[in-house]
């Protein structure tokens, strides 16, 4: 230890010790190095009384920053629509599905629960009231305040740690505090308010563990350390936003190690454990974390609720209600089955009394994917075409490699596939199937279909060898075709009652084409036989852990929506526009950054880079410009935070998913960090009444940006001139007829819903009766304070003047309020909708009990049915 | 591990090192000195050693490439596509492709050479050619001429980067018995053409490099030329040579970060003149090769096509024959228009059927007349254009006109309609007039109903008149004409413009498509076409008149056009595939792709590589990144593991191909269209040669007898010892045995029993034909 701390001096004093924190290794070894190079930079912060005084100070100024006016609004807003949901499931425990981790939402959950919050209140859609309901959303929302409160101290001591002095640490957590975008999300019941919290902390206390570069392995050492770990797995668990930490930690962990093996004082031992350390803390930590908090999470949600369906049948039956299933084992020819696509969002192989209606469909009868269990979905397993299985001496199980028929039991007609094209694809891989046959005709050979098991449960000999219900995996293939049976997973038309497509496609890999038994009943069975049953196996942890994150980011890949507020990266970080969170009458919330502080910050990040490529240039010719005795103060702080900037900005390129403006605040902060740097840079040399000067003008105009903004920040009521006054770029496109003088700050005339559903059901037949006066009622508008919230992309939300114009035709009859109001909605788009996805139960899988099927009956119309065209088909294949 | 232990050799201080040596004087390298000695009392075979040897690849990359390759005698894969192509040129029609012209225009060159009229266009897979009398043959042999030159150009790449004989051998070896380069290479394919033209300009890079102590001279212009030609044909075949074009461009900027070094003694005036003759040959050649084979492309296929649809109209009428110019004529006020929409064809219907007062989700409407998009045009798919100017005069004309009164040219000219015009559209079936209102479309509630307003309600008056945009006019006396202008309808008073999309409304709405107004009138969706007058014919005349008065489009803005569209539909290129794969897969070889089958005699051609090559070059990468990590670590320490000059050629030439491997390969895990096992081909290449830069370092001995001198003035002086003549034996005969195993579908000239077959199928993923 000792050897160590002297070492650590040394550096310290040393010019050629190792860089630490230094983004530059290059600038002290090798062959191109010079003596005039300076040496790598590490501060040694502790913080002292007027630290403390000064964090106190600026905390408070947070809180209150964030904390002003939290009631307003008193509706839902945005995503809340989403979180505040989700922390009522929590309350009551009932499992739900999401595709963000759950630290987050517990946490709202906690809030929800200290606030007395009873998770009755669904937060169905934008703009219900929450005082009429009797929501303490209040204290949800002081949660995320507080949290955003914090990051400003934080951002304090980063600063300080970073080894800049108090009035740039002053400035810095300035900028942050008031940030408008920061201020918008850390008042409202939203994720990104804890996901923020939680990088700017790691990437604190990571700036704190490099203050303590000559402390190595000490308490304090190891604290800091650890700390990172835990902030940075908290961190991940909210968002996987976080997990862009990781790159930006540790690129920097890796340089760090990388120049370590140039310190002679160091044995190998001794740096193998940095590396172990660094291994420990900065990776099984965040990784324990995060699996400890879906621990909880699962332990929270213990009851099974709507979003069953979702998961795996193994998942479903670790759920308290979930899934109990019990069958027969073994698969006999002559047995009754169920068939269940093996994956997570499935359903039974279906079929009933209807008939393909698609354009180049057989017109034969209907098979689907069907979510509910029913008669229909019962199948008898009979041996193939022109084939006879003696079954005298007791039942003959169903090998792989058989080749088998399988009959509708109810309707009588064999699983069928042939050279047509299914009812949503065309392509020449994918063909229908239908269940075909009547009296009197034996069948053909395209009912026959190959059983291949793709894998058995270890446990149950036999079961890759044998159908066994739960256990054995199997591919149904066609004879003829060489297809499988293939979940599409594509929901159909109404007249195959909005079922799932399923249909058989060739080359398929084997995901979406793997079956088994849920069910199995041999009519014929005898006691001697010794039935075995079987049941699934609940998933173990990890087991539940893994699928819960394999659907997240399908569900990640999948959200590719078209959301009017949605926003690509390129437009983020100059502040192309914002998003509409929520429209009152006379004041509305748009977020909407700080203009001044992201373009700021995105000019201190340019420069930065700029900066780096000149002093290339000009140290490969012997230059060695000192930036006035701040390179490597500034090169090594500002190199970090630009490197984790662009780790938390570069990825959202790639990403193919719908984005908004809201996923670039992380990279935000570091933005304003780099600024902070700048700043400091260039008033480092000048007197301090300038330097002092130079602040104050920079935190005084910011304010005053920031004043500027508060309206649309806190919904502070505004009038429309100061409004579009304020619309400095023509791209901001926040909606001023809510303001004060706008035609949506005024109230429509309050209708009684009584009146309302009377008033529909009396309009007239006639267009001139239609245009009286009396008619124009909304027939699903409680809320007097809601104006227009439609959502293009679900019906949530769908109510307001739009419709209630279309009712009876306001327009028509001249009122020339609503005519304004419904132009202006046409032109500015002022559309609140919240963007994640309602994860619903996947298609043809409606909540148990309701079954919008019709009753299966069998009726000789549709028996009687020709295949003369259809056997032709196959004749050439 | 102490740093003082004596058997590591301590790297030079850096003070030595630190006084570096400027450029002029280092060229006097050990060309003499290390030669010299080791000259003396070799033999004629080993002083011939490397010509005999590139002699035996060129040799065996031939017979691997032409064995039978008259077989099969049907279309292959994507023969579909590059024959189809290449018959297009031949025939001197547009066709459209996601990839530049050069490689199938060499394709279509072979053919032309050989006298092939293009009859044939490779509809399908399996096709025979014999019967349909295509000289497929000569077509295969050109490209597989492509093919056949790999092998000796990685054989000269290595050599002249520095490796031993047997080295640059060994690398030229595994290659030539590559499965899957010798599927690709033997097919009327691309990719072949594109590796070539890669190989090509890392070999011109690698001598340009070479001369780097002689600037300026004529060597050193005829190389670093040689690679700008080279990148330039290699992008303009496919935009995967972009990657061959960042691999220069890094070689490029670490070569300039050394002249710049001021310890080279090189001054900024020489920098300068390094950089710009670098730009000008690496930059600026690239460029103006790349648009003069779409210059050539354009003037070879200048008749109509089956491209046509992808352009513009005004593109479209350049061609000869066009179709669209023989449709295109002006639209005056009073005629009857059939409206279509660009996106999904439907045309503007109306009839007399009405909105329901409830939809479904129990929204209301305004109950009008439904304007929907039929898929056929009938009598409702006609509207009469009306101006909102001189509307009395409108009236007189119209009565004229209807009395069949001859109306001059003249007159009727006054009447053409122009973009941004004011206009109204009335049904010409039931008589009323076009529009749109505040009421939510049916079933998108966001957007604006469509529905009609009776002539007599003048009060709603405004919700009928519409601005007519034609889509890229730039001035407002752009005429309105049929077929070739692209129309935006958008309402002069809502401002949201007439809009469809491909679903369709329940039974009520006769299973026509929803129209309404959309708030975005800028979308692409939103553009429409008028494809007929009704009563309407052209005349000859016409015809010829309208030919004159077309404008032409310059060669950049056509090029600009189709560049647009190429990376626009390269984009688009996600339709699922069977045998599409994804990145990670594609090292390990976990899957190939079905080209071809014959299921009478149970032959099957299966695009798949070595798979033991593959996997050995994956050991050979991960060995020397780990060998250079861990080189460079133990330099932190100053400890010198394997001396300097060895060091220098580890990193610069190792890495180099390391990062022409990586950068040949990772890109394609950020995109987003459906990729395929052949992608991966370039990559594979330089894995292979990393497998002989791995083997160089471990076995042959001294190394630095190889590093310093070029293939063709080296003194081939080593024999390699007995162990590293095995370790080659060994390594080149797993490649040949395995090459021989699966060579039956690679080349799909034999019949393979379901055993055989399976015994072919090394891993669950390799999904073979005929497994039973």
């Amino acid at each position: 230890m000792t050897t160590e701390m002297d070492s650590a001096d040394q550096k310290a004093r040393h010019p050629k010790g190792p860089a630490t924190k230094s983004i530059e290794p290059t600038a002290t070894k090798g062959t191109e190095a010079s003596p005039v190079v300076t040496p790598p930079f590490y501060a040694n912060w502790t913080c002292t009384r007027t630290d403390t005084l000064l964090l106190l100070l600026v905390t408070g100024v947070a809180l209150i920053v964030r904390c002003w006016r939290l009631s307003v609004p008193n509706q839902v807003v945005f995503d809340e629509v989403h979180f505040g949901k989700f922390a009522g499931k929590y309350i009551n425990g009932t499992y739900f599905y999401d595709l963000h981790p759950p630290l987050a939402k517990m946490m709202f959950a906690a809030a929800g629960k200290l606030a007395g919050y009873d998770g009755v209140f669904d937060f169905k859609s934008i703009g219900l009231d929450y005082a009429a309901a009797g929501v303490p959303y209040v204290g949800m929302r002081l949660l995320p305040a507080l949290l955003g409160a914090l990051t400003v101290p934080a951002t304090f001591a980063a600063t300080r740690a970073c080894g800049y002095r108090m009035d740039t640490a002053l400035l810095a957590s300035l900028l942050v505090c008031f940030e408008n975008g920061l201020v918008t999300q850390s008042r409202l019941i939203l994720l990104d308010s804890p996901l923020v919290f939680f990088t700017v902390l790691t990437l604190t206390a990571w700036s704190m563990f490099w203050t303590k570069q000559g402390q190595s392995f000490t308490g304090v050492w190891w604290f800091w350390l650890i700390s990172t770990g835990v902030l940075m797995g908290c961190a991940a668990s909210c968002k996987w936003v976080g997990l862009f930490l990781f790159p930006a930690v540790g690129l920097s962990t890796i340089s760090d190690l990388w120049d370590k093996i140039a310190d002679r004082s160091l044995s190998p031992s001794r740096w193998c454990m940095h590396f172990a350390s660094r291994a420990v803390g900065l990776l099984a930590v965040p990784f324990a974390v995060y699996v400890f908090w879906f621990q909880v999470h699962f332990a929270l949600l213990h009851t099974s609720g709507d979003a069953n369906s979702m998961m795996t049948p193994e998942f479903q039956t670790t759920l308290r209600g979930g899934l109990d299933v019990s069958t027969d084992r073994d698969v006999f020819y002559g047995s009754e089955i169920r068939m269940r696509s093996s994956n997570a969002q499935s359903g039974y192989l279906h079929s009933h009394t209807h008939n393909w209606q698609h354009e180049k469909g057989s017109g034969q009868q209907q098979i689907t994917i069907y979510g509910h269990a029913d008669e229909n979905n019962i199948w008898v397993v009979e041996p193939a075409f022109n084939t006879t299985v003696d079954s005298s001496s007791g039942p003959v199980p169903v090998k792989s490699g058989e080749t088998v028929r399988l009959r509708h039991k109810i309707t009588g007609k064999f699983l069928h596939s042939h050279d047509k094209r299914p009812a949503l694809s065309s392509d020449d891989q994918k063909f229908e199937l239908s269940g075909y046959g009547f009296p009197g005709f034996a069948g053909d050979t395209n009912d026959d279909f190959r059983v291949e098991i793709l894998s058995g449960d270890k446990n149950e000999a036999g079961s890759d060898v044998r159908v066994q219900a739960i256990y054995s995996r199997f591919r149904l293939i066609h004879r003829n075709l060489q297809c499988a049976v293939y979940n599409s997973r594509k929901k159909l038309p109404k007249w195959a009652f909005e079922q799932t497509e399923v249909n058989c496609m060739r080359n398929c890999m084997p995901r979406m084409s793997t079956w088994h038994v849920e069910y199995a009943h041999y009519p014929n069975a005898t006691a001697e036989m010794g039935v075995k049953t079987a049941k699934y196996r609940p998933l173990s942890m990890w087991g539940k852990i893994w699928e819960y994150n394999k659907l997240m980011a399908e569900s990640n890949e999948s959200l590719t929506g078209d959301h009017p507020f949605a926003a690509r990266p390129q437009h983020w970080a100059w502040l192309r526009r914002g998003t509409a969170y929520w429209g009152g009458r006379g004041h509305f919330v748009y977020q909407l950054g700080n203009p001044l502080v992201w373009w700021a910050s995105l000019g201190a990040v340019v420069m930065f880079g700029l900066v780096r490529a000149v002093l290339f240039l000009m140290d490969k010719r012997q230059i060695f410009p000192s930036l006035g005795g701040q390179r490597p103060l500034y090169l090594s702080s500002a190199g970090f935070f630009v490197v984790a900037w662009a780790c938390h900005y570069v990825p959202f390129f790639l990403m193919g998913r719908e984005l908004f403006i809201h996923h670039y605040f992380p990279a935000l902060w570091m933005a304003i960090l780099v600024l902070a740097f700048t700043l400091d840079l260039f008033t480092a040399k000048m007197p301090a009444i300038v330097r002092v000067s130079v602040y104050v003008a920079v935190a005084a105009a910011v304010l005053h940006v920031f004043n500027t903004f508060s309206y649309i920040t806190y919904s502070r009521t505004w009038t429309k001139d100061a409004c579009q006054k304020t619309k400095w770029l023509k791209t901001w496109d926040f909606d001023c007829e809510h303001a004060i003088g706008g035609v949506r700050a005024t109230d429509p005339p309050p209708p009684s819903t009584t009146e309302a559903a009377k008033a529909v059901d009396d309009v007239p037949e006639d267009d001139e009766a239609a245009e009286d006066e009396d008619a124009p009622v909304d027939d699903a508008v409680p809320q007097p304070e809601q104006v227009a919230l439609t959502s293009p992309s679900s019906a949530i939300g769908s109510v307001g003047v739009e419709e209630s114009s279309s009712v009876g035709n306001i327009a028509d009859i001249g009122n020339p309020v609503s005519i304004q109001a419904n132009a202006v909605i046409e032109k500015s788009n002022p559309v609140a909708v919240h963007v994640e996805p309602n994860f619903e139960p996947p298609v043809g899988m409606p909540a148990v009990g309701n079954n919008p099927e019709p009753k299966a009956e069998v009726s000789v119309v549709s028996v009687v049915y020709s295949d003369v065209e259809d056997t032709g088909a196959h004749a050439e294949l | 591990m102490s740093v003082d232990e004596p058997q590591l050799k301590r790297r030079p201080g850096k003070d030595t090192v630190g006084a570096l040596s400027p450029d002029k004087q280092l060229h006097q390298d050990s060309s003499n000195s290390v030669g010299a000695g080791s000259r003396a009392g070799v033999s004629e075979l080993v002083r011939n050693s490397s010509s005999y040897a590139f002699m035996a690849v060129v040799v065996l990359s031939f017979i691997t490439r032409y064995y039978r390759i008259w077989d099969p005698a049907q279309v292959v894969f994507d023969e579909v596509h590059f024959g189809k192509f290449a018959s297009y040129y031949l025939r001197r029609e547009y066709y459209f492709d996601v990839h530049p012209p050069l490689a199938k225009m060499l394709i279509a060159l072979g053919g032309w050479l050989i006298g092939y009229d293009g009859h044939f266009l490779f509809e399908k897979i399996g096709m025979d050619y014999m019967s349909n009398g295509v000289p497929y043959m000569m077509l295969r042999g050109w490209v597989a001429l492509f093919g056949l030159a790999l092998p000796p150009l990685v054989y000269m790449i290595m050599a002249e980067s520095g490796y031993s004989v047997i080295a640059s051998l060994l690398a030229a070896l595994l290659v030539t018995f590559d499965n899957a380069l010798v599927t690709q290479g033997r097919l009327i394919l691309l990719d072949n053409i594109m590796i070539f033209f890669m190989l090509a300009s890392v070999y011109s890079y690698v001598k340009f490099f070479k001369q780097r102590y002689h600037p300026f001279g004529v060597q050193w212009w005829t190389w670093l030329l040689s690679t700008g030609v080279m990148l330039g044909c290699v992008v303009s075949c496919k935009l995967v040579g972009l990657f061959t074009i960042a691999l220069v461009g890094v070689a490029v900027i670490f070569d300039l970060r050394r002249i710049l070094d001021i310890r080279r003694g090189n001054t900024m005036l020489e920098f300068w003149q390094h950089f710009v003759s670098r730009a000008f040959a690496l930059i600026a050649v690239p460029v103006v090769l790349y648009l003069s084979f779409f210059a050539i492309h354009l003037a070879i296929l200048t008749r109509t096509g089956p491209g046509d649809a992808y352009h513009t109209s005004q593109f479209q009428m350049q061609l000869i024959d066009s179709p669209l110019a023989k449709s295109s004529f002006d639209v005056h006020y009073g005629d009857q228009i059939a409206i279509r929409h660009r996106e999904t064809g439907v045309f503007v219907d109306s009839n007399s059927g009405r909105y329901p007062l409830r939809y479904e989700d129990q929204r209301v409407s305004s109950q009008g007349q439904q304007v929907t998009g039929a898929k056929d045009k009938t009598d409702n798919s006609f509207w009469i254009i009306k101006p909102m100017v001189n509307q009395e005069a409108f009236a007189q004309f119209v009565a004229r006109r209807q009395a069949g009164e001859e109306i001059s040219k003249d007159e009727l000219n006054k009447w053409v309609v122009h973009h941004t015009d004011l206009v109204q559209l009335q049904h010409a079936a039931t008589g009323s007039n076009m529009r749109t209102h505040d009421v939510a479309s049916p079933m998108t509630s966001t957007n604006m109903e469509f529905t009609t307003l009776a002539l007599n309600d003048t009060a709603h008056a405004a919700d009928t008149v519409w601005k007519l945009e034609i889509d890229g006019a730039k001035s407002n006396s752009t005429l309105l004409k049929t077929s070739s202008s692209f129309i935006r309808l958008v309402n002069n008073k809502h401002g949201v413009a007439m809009w469809t999309h491909p679903k369709k409304l329940p039974e009520w709405g006769h299973g026509h498509q929803e129209i309404n107004g959309k708030k975005d009138p800028t979308a692409k969706s939103t553009l429409w076409a008028i494809t007929e007058i009704r009563g309407r014919q052209i005349t000859a005349e016409e015809v010829e008149e309208m030919a004159k008065k077309q404008s032409g489009m310059s060669f950049l803005e056509k090029f600009v056009e189709l560049q647009g569209l190429m990376i626009k539909h390269n984009n688009a290129l996600t339709t699922v595939h069977p045998f599409q794969s994804t990145p990670l897969s594609w090292p390990f070889l976990t899957r190939g792709i079905s080209f071809w089958t014959d299921a009478a005699q149970r032959k099957q051609i299966y695009l798949l590589g070595n798979p033991i090559g593959w996997w050995v070059s994956n050991l050979a990468l991960l060995a020397f990144f780990a060998g250079l990590v861990m080189l460079e670590a133990y330099g932190m320490r100053d400890i010198d593991l394997v001396g300097s000059i060895v060091r220098r050629h580890i990193l610069r030439s190792g890495g180099f191909i390391a990062f022409a491997w990586f950068i040949h390969y990772f890109p394609f895990f950020m995109m987003g269209r459906s990729l395929f096992l052949h992608h991966y081909l370039p990559a594979s290449i330089f894995a292979y040669m990393m497998v002989a830069a791995c083997f160089q370092f471990i076995f042959v001995h001294p190394y630095q007898l190889f590093t310093l001198r070029s293939w063709s003035s080296r003194a081939r002086a080593l024999l390699p010892s007995y162990s590293t003549g095995l370790v080659f034996a060994v390594l080149v005969a797993i490649q040949v045995a395995t090459f021989v195993f699966f060579a039956p579908i690679s080349y799909g000239t034999s019949t393979l029993t379901a055993e055989q077959v399976n015994s072919r199928r090394w891993l669950p993923g390799y999904d073979l034909h005929f497994q039973k």
